[in-house]
């Protein structure tokens, strides 16, 4: 017995042939999507939704779009930053919070941005150099130039690098990357207050420094009462000193000064047996060891400071970071006490150096303390609205390679990027939409069969 | 590293003519100050490397004065490292061979000697000496060329005195034994304590 | 034609024939100067020599010689009419020498019925055509040669690369430019240098754009063509504190030009030359003027010389860089001892003159003739001036030998030396003071109560037992024995006297037995009497040490008058001793070593002084320069018009301090001028510049830089 479709399918003869296959088709692929969406639906429904993570970001200003607690909060591991702007000091202050915290911080970056982060600073006009410290995400080999030409090439990678040179023309170019070198600290804030005895090393020292332009206040005892002054202040004074020089013999009341004169800013240079004044385990970069004689003759060397006497530095301090070695001992060694910095020279009788040593001794005497203590005279307070804490001062100089340092390198958001970077398939199906979409399609897919008369 | 007071040993003349001097600056120092002094002084030859050990050096004598070529280089280097010659004119006698002799190797050497100005730092280093240098015994005496030298001079480097030439003849008035200070109402040494003062800290 | 006017057609081409030798003459002179000049010049451009003006006088004289020859030669004066018939006979053969003929007459005349067939003759060959091609044939070789010996000419005296100007000459002669190309608006002007006179050294044609080395004193001339006003010429100095303000040199006119003379101090010196069309430089080193170097060959040592009536030979040679005007040996002899020293000096061998660059000196002594003693010293060295009239003249001295006459008791020792003054004279001071300070004592007795007294000339007796003990350490040095002599001890002292101690006490008598065992075992010494040396040098000392025993015992018992008797006893021996010969070694003087902790900051006298003042700072040239070159180097970098200029002045800031860095500078800019890769030595000049680029890995925790 014929069906119905069957007899309808031969009122219709020749075009209605033609209309009962499409509509088979399209109820057979209705049919179809039905079943997808219904799979899909389960599929959503028992596959567990990735952990999205937080969105955040930096913006022009340099602070956090979400507050502290709004981050700290979040119940996703991974929290994206998106580099809008530099961050602050502040910024920088929460996001490392938010990481001790146990999220991740994951940061990006629009292409403006470098991938490399460079801060360069110019000595004070006593050193006359430039400091440069760059840090990469890609170890890579960068051409470093400036105004004037091409410097050099060097390494970076993740760990950073800091560098030193002579004076640069204009902006310092690292790869395609530029950033003018911020300008030196006023003389005024460069004072130096030399303490010690009345010995060779403290004539030639205060030489050296004067000669090379710092200005220097001297307290230099010849008996325990007499002392040999010069300049308006012979104690730490931190509205006039910018640097305290302690040599053997200083009187002990100039020393009880000097915890108070570094934390409230002021830089402290240790020379020799110096370091090992009571009162001063608070703010030694390391431990002093047993005096090493230098090496006879070695004065006159292209190691000249292997001739002198050296007070090693045993056992770092907390925060201490050794700049110079000799024979695998440290030598000079630098930390950050609070809002001050402390250098540790564990040379003594410098001056024989600059008596004994080859004809370029007497200059390289005078530069290399120069140099070392350039490293203590703080940065001129920022005019271009970066905020200047006493404990961030001289990251902020480069607060993103402060940043990466802490966080890792930005990565890099490009356009291309941004298009290619979707949400996960699964995440993105919607299991209302998919319902909806089985329901439909299903729907449509037996009133097609009803009305061809299968149903 | 202690403060050691050194005696120039030069290849000419009597060198080792004021034995006793160095003692005695020696002794005034400790007296004075307590500055972290060698209980000897030390004897180096002017065209040794060794010289540069000790930034302040005496150098004395009473005859012709001729530095070799060493001598003459390690003399200049001396003083443009920081160095500072102490010389006295044993003779005492602007006249004499030592001070024709001695002030032509210094002025070929190192520039032309020129008077210190009696306000100098030098004699307000320590202890204060208004009129300058003081007399001694054998100016007072009419020895030597019967002259009281209102002046020392000196030649500069850098701003410091690197040569400080005297024709006063400290080298007779100081080389007595330091024992015998106690017979002296006044302390005939205390200018050695400015120079090494002045020496140490400017 | 008529005879006359065939005549006439011949006079005619006699002209233009000895317009045309004529012509041919002066291209020869003109072609033989050209041919000279571009020799002259193209050796210029390989040597720098021969100068312009002597390029153009041989030139000149070459025309001369060359045209005088060639007219000697072509005689333009002595074309005739006969010649030109014959020039155009040459040309037209068919005239069969009618016209020759016709030449040949005395006189041209109508009614000769010669010359009228001979014109009709030659009317009827047609011969005018083809002289008149040949003639102007003639011309154009002759225009031809003039133009080429002018082309030639003008291109041999155009100016042309050359390794040096042109001498100067008076302004008045024409000037050329120093380089190729002459541009628009450049003043003609060219330097010479001009040492100083007493060099001797000759004048010295130079190019702009040249670094010089002159000597100091020595004149840059300047000599420009034209108004002062359409130049500017500047000098700059460059020292250790950096190039100098240019200033303007003083020009005075001189012929149709100017003159300007810069002096060359002792600072290197730009001089700039300014113009319409740009700056031309010269840059100049100062040579100073080295002093005479004069070595003594014989004697090659410090020597002692045992005959006092020797002759002695001195020899040495001595030189100078530009000559010697004087040399001499000196010397200087000095006889005494102690404190007591007479001198007298004197030169041998005195030379003068102008003596040249090297003298070589020999004269001999004869010591006799002054009257030299045993202990007397001699210095003798060799001098010499040199010729400088300017900063000079400059002494040159040998190093010094010392000759001694050894006395007769030290020739068994080389090391026997002057005598220092004694310690023991020092010792009379405090053993007079003690004497005074006993007097005194004794004329206070009747005021004084007896422990008093006893305390005081204890006190006066333990330092007389101090002075014993000095005197104690001299007799044993002397005789060799323990240089630290008594161990002397005394009331008060602090130290702990066991009977050991005292038993071993040192005496009058144990120190006598000492001598006299030195003198036993001593054989270097001759008896001097019935004593032997030893003994008698100290025998002084010993009453001395005698005689102080005995004042000690008296002060320590409390008797001070008692003691003032031996107390003088040992004053007067000790004066004694002074007088007495003695012998000192070298190297070894009294040790003094000082009890520091006895001592220390016991000194009563309280210090008064004032605060140290701070010493400048000194110049830092290589850091100025530093930031010169830097400019420079982005001006390069910026592409700058000023590049060049910039890089000169840091060249001529750079010449003083550091020569090395100076070439670099100078290859960069050579290579900007002729336009070719420049990188190179403009990175060596940075890096030559600049502090090198020292790196240290690590984070920031420390921007301290790496020292």
């Amino acid at each position: 017995m014929p069906s119905r479709a069957d007899a309808g399918t031969a009122t219709i003869p020749g075009q209605g042939t033609n209309t009962a296959h499409l509509l088979r088709v399209v109820g057979g692929v209705l049919h179809g999507i039905g079943v997808l969406c219904m799979l899909l639906l389960a599929w959503r429904l028992f596959t567990p939704a990735p952990d999205r993570p937080m969105m955040a970001s930096v913006t022009s200003t340099g602070t956090i779009d979400r507050s502290l607690g709004e981050l700290l909060q979040a119940h996703r591991d991974t929290i994206d930053v998106t580099l809008d702007g530099t961050p602050s000091a502040r910024a920088r202050a929460e996001l490392r919070a938010v990481r001790a915290s146990g999220h991740t911080l994951r940061l990006a970056a629009p292409t403006a941005r470098p991938a490399l982060a460079i801060a360069a600073e110019q000595e004070w006009k006593a050193s006359g150099g430039t400091r440069v410290q760059v840090v990469s995400g890609d170890p890579a080999r960068q051409v470093v130039a400036d105004a004037a030409g091409l410097i050099d090439s060097i390494t970076i990678d993740s760990a950073g690098l800091r560098t030193r040179s002579g004076p640069l023309e204009g902006a310092v170019t690292v790869g395609a990357a530029a950033v003018t070198p911020l300008a030196a600290s006023s003389p005024d804030t460069a004072r130096v207050l030399v303490l010690g005895a009345a010995m060779w090393e403290s004539r030639f020292l205060i030489a050296a420094l004067e000669e090379a332009g710092w200005p220097v206040d001297a307290a230099v005892s010849l008996s325990p009462k007499v002392t040999i002054t010069q300049g308006a202040s012979p104690s730490p004074n931190r509205s006039r000193h910018a640097i305290v020089v302690l040599l053997p013999g200083a009187p002990s009341s100039a020393i009880a000064a000097l915890p108070a004169f570094v934390r409230s800013g002021g830089g402290l240079v240790l020379v020799g047996e110096a370091s090992r004044a009571g009162g001063l385990g608070a703010l030694r970069a390391g431990m002093p060891g047993v005096t090493m004689r230098g090496e006879m003759g070695a004065e006159a060397s292209d190691e000249p400071r292997h001739g002198l006497d050296l007070v090693p530095i045993t056992t770092l301090a907390e925060g201490g970071v050794a700049l110079e070695s000799r024979d695998g001992r440290v030598a000079v060694a630098a930390r950050r006490v609070g809002a001050g910095r402390v250098l540790q020279v564990g040379y003594d009788n410098s001056w024989f150096w600059r008596m004994g040593g080859n004809d370029a001794a007497p200059v390289a005497h005078r530069r290399w303390w120069s140099t070392l203590l350039s490293g203590l005279v703080p940065l001129r307070a920022s005019a271009g609205g970066v905020e200047v804490t006493p404990e961030h001062d001289t990251l902020d100089a480069a607060p993103v390679a402060a940043l990466a340092r802490d966080l890792g390198l930005p990565v890099i958001r490009t356009a291309t990027t941004v298009t290619s970077m979707p949400a996960s398939f699964t995440a993105s199906l919607d299991p209302r939409w998919l319902l909806a979409g089985a329901l439909l399609s299903l729907v449509a897919s037996w009133t097609l069969r009803r009305w061809r008369g299968l149903a | 590293m202690k403060f050691t007071f050194a005696t120039v040993q030069y290849e000419s003349g009597d060198w080792d003519s004021a034995p006793l001097l160095a003692a005695n600056v020696i002794d005034a120092v400790a007296r004075y100050t307590s500055i972290d002094v060698a209980p000897a002084g030390a004897i180096v030859p002017l065209s040794s490397e060794a010289l540069l050990r000790y930034p302040l050096a005496f150098l004395t004598g009473h005859l012709p004065v001729r530095f070799t070529v060493a001598e003459r280089a390690m003399l200049r280097k001396y003083c443009e490292r920081g160095g500072l010659l102490f010389v006295d004119d044993h003779n005492h006698d602007v006249d004499g061979v030592f001070h024709k002799t001695c002030t032509e190797e210094l002025s070929q050497t190192l520039g032309p000697l020129a008077n210190i100005p009696n306000t100098h730092a030098l004699y307000k280093a320590f202890f204060t000496f208004r009129d300058g240098p003081p007399t001694t015994s054998h100016e007072l005496n009419g020895w030597g060329d019967n002259l009281v030298h209102d002046h020392l001079q000196g030649i500069e480097r850098n701003g410091r005195l690197a040569v400080i030439y005297s024709s006063k003849d400290y080298s007779s008035e100081w080389s007595f034994h330091p024992e015998n200070k106690k017979f002296l109402s006044v302390d005939n040494t205390r200018f050695g304590v400015n120079l090494v003062v002045y020496a140490l800290t400017r | 034609m008529t005879p006359l006017q065939l005549v006439a057609a011949l006079e005619r081409l006699q002209r233009a024939l000895r317009t045309v030798a004529i012509g041919t003459v002066i291209a020869w002179a003109l072609g033989a100067a050209a041919l000279l000049l571009a020799g002259g010049v193209i050796m210029r451009m390989a040597t720098g020599a021969p100068s312009m003006p002597v390029l153009w006088t041989l030139a000149v004289c070459a025309a001369a010689a060359v045209g005088a020859w060639r007219w000697r030669v072509v005689a333009p004066d002595r074309v005739r009419k006969l010649d030109a018939a014959l020039w155009a006979e040459a040309q037209a053969p068919e005239l069969r020498y009618a016209l020759v003929t016709l030449a040949e007459q005395e006189r041209a005349n109508d009614g000769d019925p010669l010359q009228r067939r001979l014109a009709s003759f030659t009317s009827a060959v047609g011969w005018e055509p083809a002289v008149q091609s040949a003639l102007q044939q003639r011309r154009w070789q002759m225009a031809g040669r003039l133009a080429a010996s002018v082309v030639l000419l003008a291109l041999a005296a155009s100016p042309w690369p050359v390794r040096s100007a042109a001498a100067v000459g008076a302004p008045s002669r024409p000037l050329r430019a120093d380089t190729g190309d002459t541009p628009p608006g450049r003043v003609l002007a060219e330097a010479t240098l001009l040492p100083p006179a007493y060099s001797g050294r000759r004048e010295e044609p130079l190019a702009f754009g040249e670094t010089v080395a002159a000597l100091v004193g020595s004149v840059i001339r300047i000599d420009g063509a034209g108004d002062t006003s359409r130049v500017a010429l500047l000098v700059q100095e460059s020292s250790d504190s950096g190039a100098g303000t240019p200033r303007l040199v003083n020009r005075a006119p001189r012929g149709d030009g100017w003159r300007g003379d810069v002096r060359i101090g002792s600072a290197p010196v730009a001089l700039r030359l300014r113009d319409a069309a740009g700056e031309r430089w010269l840059l100049i080193t100062p040579v100073m003027d080295s002093a005479p170097v004069a070595t003594l060959l014989l004697p090659l040592a410090d020597t002692l010389v045992f005959d006092s009536t020797a002759k002695l030979t001195f020899s040495g040679t001595i030189h100078d860089d530009l000559g010697l005007r004087d040399t001499r040996v000196e010397y200087i002899i000095s006889s005494g001892g102690g404190e007591q020293f007479t001198f007298k000096s004197g030169v041998l061998n005195e030379r003068r003159g102008a003596l040249g660059r090297d003298v070589s000196v020999s004269t001999t002594l004869d010591l006799a003739a002054l009257k030299l003693k045993s202990g007397d010293m001699m210095h003798v060295r060799l001098t010499a001036h040199d010729g400088n009239t300017l900063s000079g003249p400059s002494l040159g001295t040998s190093e010094t030998r010392t000759i001694r006459i050894p006395r007769a008791d030290e020739r068994d020792s080389v090391s026997v030396e002057q005598l220092p003054p004694s310690p023991v004279d020092k010792s009379v001071l405090s053993q007079r003071q003690l004497l005074l300070l006993t007097e005194r004592l004794v004329q206070r007795i009747p005021r004084m109560e007896s422990a008093v007294v006893l305390a005081e000339s204890r006190r006066i007796g333990a330092d007389q037992a101090r002075l014993r003990k000095q005197v104690s350490d001299i007799v044993f040095a002397r005789l060799g024995d323990n240089p630290s002599g008594e161990h002397a001890h005394y009331a008060g002292d602090g130290h702990d006297h066991n009977a050991t101690e005292l038993a071993t006490q040192t005496t009058p008598e144990s120190v006598l037995a000492a001598a006299e065992r030195a003198t036993q075992a001593s054989s270097l010494l001759e008896e001097v009497g019935d004593e032997t040396p030893v003994v008698a040098v100290n025998r002084p000392l010993l009453e001395a040490y005698n005689a102080m025993w005995d004042a000690t015992r008296e002060l320590q018992g409390g008797t001070p008058r008692a003691a003032i008797d031996p107390m003088k006893r040992a004053l007067a021996a000790i004066q004694r001793a002074r007088s007495a010969e003695r012998i000192y070694l070298r190297g070894t003087p009294p040790a003094a070593v000082i009890d520091l902790a006895k001592i220390r900051l016991i000194g009563t006298d309280s210090a008064k002084f004032e605060a140290r003042r701070s010493l400048d700072a000194l110049p830092t040239p290589e850091r100025r320069l530093a930031g010169t070159v830097l400019r420079a180097l982005s001006l390069v970098t910026s592409r700058d018009s000023s590049a060049l200029d910039a890089l000169r002045l840091a060249r001529l800031d750079a010449l003083a301090p550091s020569p090395q860095l100076a070439a670099a500078l100078g290859d960069a800019i050579d290579a900007l001028e002729r336009g070719r890769e420049a990188t190179a030595p403009l990175l060596r000049a940075r890096r030559l510049a600049l502090a090198p680029w020292r790196s240290a890995a690590g984070s920031a925790l420390w921007l301290g830089g790496a020292p």
